[in-house]
């Protein structure tokens, strides 16, 4: 199992909209997705997902809705609203943007 | 920034449906549980050893469901505080738009205050009116000039009898008032309403004013002109009397005429009770007991007239006659006299003159009395009874036709004499009515006449011919303002 890394400050928010940019998915389904695209660096724990899921609810990125799981059990799904979206875009370049330079800036001699 | 709509909502569920967001968090967490344990139990576990396994990988669902509301809450919490702090500091920055949005809000809520105060009142409440409010409807006179004028009250009368498709019709005329009591005094709207008013409109009043103590305005109703704001005056425009007799029988006859014509007042020329005693005219001796006789008669049929009196006549002091005028109310009492003071030169051999003037008032109505010579060449008696509230001044006169002179067939001819000039002078230089009267007589250079209180002419009496002159006089355009602002009087 590769390492957990702690999450960086305001990363969660940005990786649970990733994860939801491709289709509806609940709380597993999102814990299990971010765990897939970060290639396993980084798990998310109940106690941290709902906090955030539900967070994002409120600010109006997500939506949420029961439905029917893959073996047929109940679970409340999320999915990203208009806002969601526009948000994971600037979050998005704002990232990129801060990532690029501090490659640049670790990179220099 | 959260989107609106979705902030409304959560605001709502967070605040009024509390439980069910609650109860929907517990489902949640509940299904995450199901879902983590059908997957070990996949790998092989038995169905509570991976439900075990299941919760201790949650970490504890109490603290997760706690760090869940405190996400929503906090979120809520967070940006309400965020907002508010950056509107106060933005308020504190900027002084004079603060000042000018409360003034603003102070001025909308106001001003949507009063207008709703207005509305509810004329409109969202009906009158209390008879029946059917709906059938309420207002009679306007509208001037071709656009503009909507006041009824008189014999027009107003005249519609009332005559309407056929009214049921009722009810007058009014406002004025500002006075109130007064221990506490103080205060200004009030009074409406002066015709005598069905009430009946038609079913209304009562309580005034409140912050001076006062809540005064409950009884309606006094008008039974007839006397309260209404326009005023007929009748001018007694007959032949000189040939015998005292003939001047009583006279004086009945025209105080019946002007209570057939509704008016308020009838004034008589200079001394026409017995008759004039100068010009040539042969009186009989003056006669105390004569002249008490024929006030009685007059002062009979005013009561059954209705209407006031002012007589020209004569009364006699230390057995010498006084030019004067005796003022009789509607109901036929003697108001008093106004005696003549300043008497013409040739006057002095005939009468004596009298000392004191004063006003009288009947109804609405506040008058003064100057005879003959006293408003032709005597302009401070018409300014000395203006300043004190009269709004029309009488004038009794006595003038007649002198050989080889002009002898007018209209108003204020150039080659006339002065006389009726000086009639529009007393009413322009003291902003009041002015009522001349003189007997009816060929050529005489003047006759009986009202001149507005601007200075133009209400109407005259034709010359020479006999008749009652009859004219309904707008009280709230004698102000008496150019009269109350002399400094010399």
């Amino acid at each position: 199992m590769p390492r957990e890394t702690p999450l960086l400050q305001g990363t969660l928010d940005l990786l649970i909209l990733k994860a939801l940019s491709l289709q509806p998915l609940h709380g597993l389904g999102v814990s299990r997705r971010v765990e897939q695209i970060t290639r396993g660096a980084y798990v998310v724990r109940p106690g941290s997902l709902f906090p955030a899921l539900h967070r994002l609810e409120e600010q109006g990125w997500l939506r949420s809705s029961w439905g029917e799981s893959d073996n047929n059990r109940r679970a409340k799904y999320y999915e990203l609203t208009k806002a969601g979206r526009r948000q994971l875009a600037a979050e998005t370049e704002e990232w990129t943007r801060v990532a690029g330079a501090m490659r640049a800036a670790l990179e220099s001699t | 920034v959260t989107p609106l709509v979705a902030r409304v909502r959560s605001f709502w569920s967070n605040l009024v449906r509390r439980r069910e967001v609650e109860q929907a968090l517990d489902d949640e967490l509940a299904a995450y549980i199901d879902l983590v344990a059908a997957e070990y139990e996949r790998a092989g576990m038995s169905p509570a050893q991976a439900r075990r396994q299941a919760l201790v990988d949650a970490g504890g669902i109490e603290q997760v469901k706690e760090a869940a509301r405190e996400a929503r809450v906090g979120h809520a919490l967070a940006t309400t505080e965020r907002e508010l702090r950056y509107a106060l500091r933005s308020l504190r920055r900027s002084p004079t738009f603060l000042v000018i949005a409360i003034a603003t809000l102070a001025l909308g809520i106001g001003g949507a205050t009063a207008v709703f105060t207005v509305i509810n009142a004329s409109l969202l409440r009906p009158l209390p009116a008879a029946n059917d409010p709906a059938s309420l409807v207002t009679v306007e006179r509208v001037q071709p000039t656009g503009v909507v004028a006041e009824f008189s009250y014999p027009d107003y009368r005249d519609l009332r009898e005559r309407s056929t498709s009214l049921e009722g019709l009810a007058a009014f005329n406002g004025t500002s008032m006075k109130l007064e009591d221990a506490a103080g005094t205060d200004r009030a709207w009074v409406s002066y309403v015709s005598d069905n008013f009430v009946g038609v409109a079913g209304v009562q009043a309580t005034f409140h004013s912050p001076h006062l103590s809540p005064i409950v305005l009884t309606p006094i109703v008008a039974s007839d002109i006397s309260t209404m704001a326009t005023v007929r005056i009748a001018l007694a425009n007959f032949r000189h009397p040939a015998t005292p007799e003939e001047s009583v029988l006279l004086a009945e006859h025209a105080v019946t005429r002007a209570g057939a014509e509704d008016a308020s007042v009838v004034c008589f020329p200079e001394c026409y009770v017995p008759g004039y005693r100068g010009l040539g005219k042969a009186v009989p001796a003056p006669s105390a007991a004569f002249l008490e006789a024929a006030w009685s008669t007059v002062a009979a049929a005013a009561a059954r007239a209705n209407v006031a009196v002012i007589l020209g006549t004569e009364r006699i002091v230390d057995g010498k006659p006084m030019a004067t005028a005796l003022v009789i109310d509607r109901d036929g009492t003697r108001a008093g006299f106004q005696d003549k003071v300043q008497l013409d030169p040739s006057e002095d051999s005939v009468y004596v003159p009298g000392t004191d003037r004063r006003v009288f008032t009947t109804g609405p109505l506040t008058f003064g009395v100057v005879i003959c010579h006293e408003g032709w060449r005597y302009p401070e008696t018409v300014r000395w009874a203006v300043r004190r509230g009269a709004q029309v001044v009488f004038h009794p006169h006595f003038h007649e036709a002198e050989p080889g002179r002009h002898r007018p067939t209209s108003y204020g001819e150039p080659a006339n004499t002065f006389h009726e000039k000086a009639v529009l002078c007393r009413a322009a230089e003291n902003t009041c009515y002015f009522a001349t009267v003189n007997c009816a007589s060929p050529g005489s250079p003047t006759t009986s006449a009202v001149a507005n209180p601007d200075g133009t002419l209400l109407g005259y009496q034709p010359y020479g011919e006999e008749g009652l002159l009859i004219a309904d006089i707008d009280l709230a355009a004698a102000t008496g303002l150019l009269a109350t602002r002399c400094k010399y009087a």
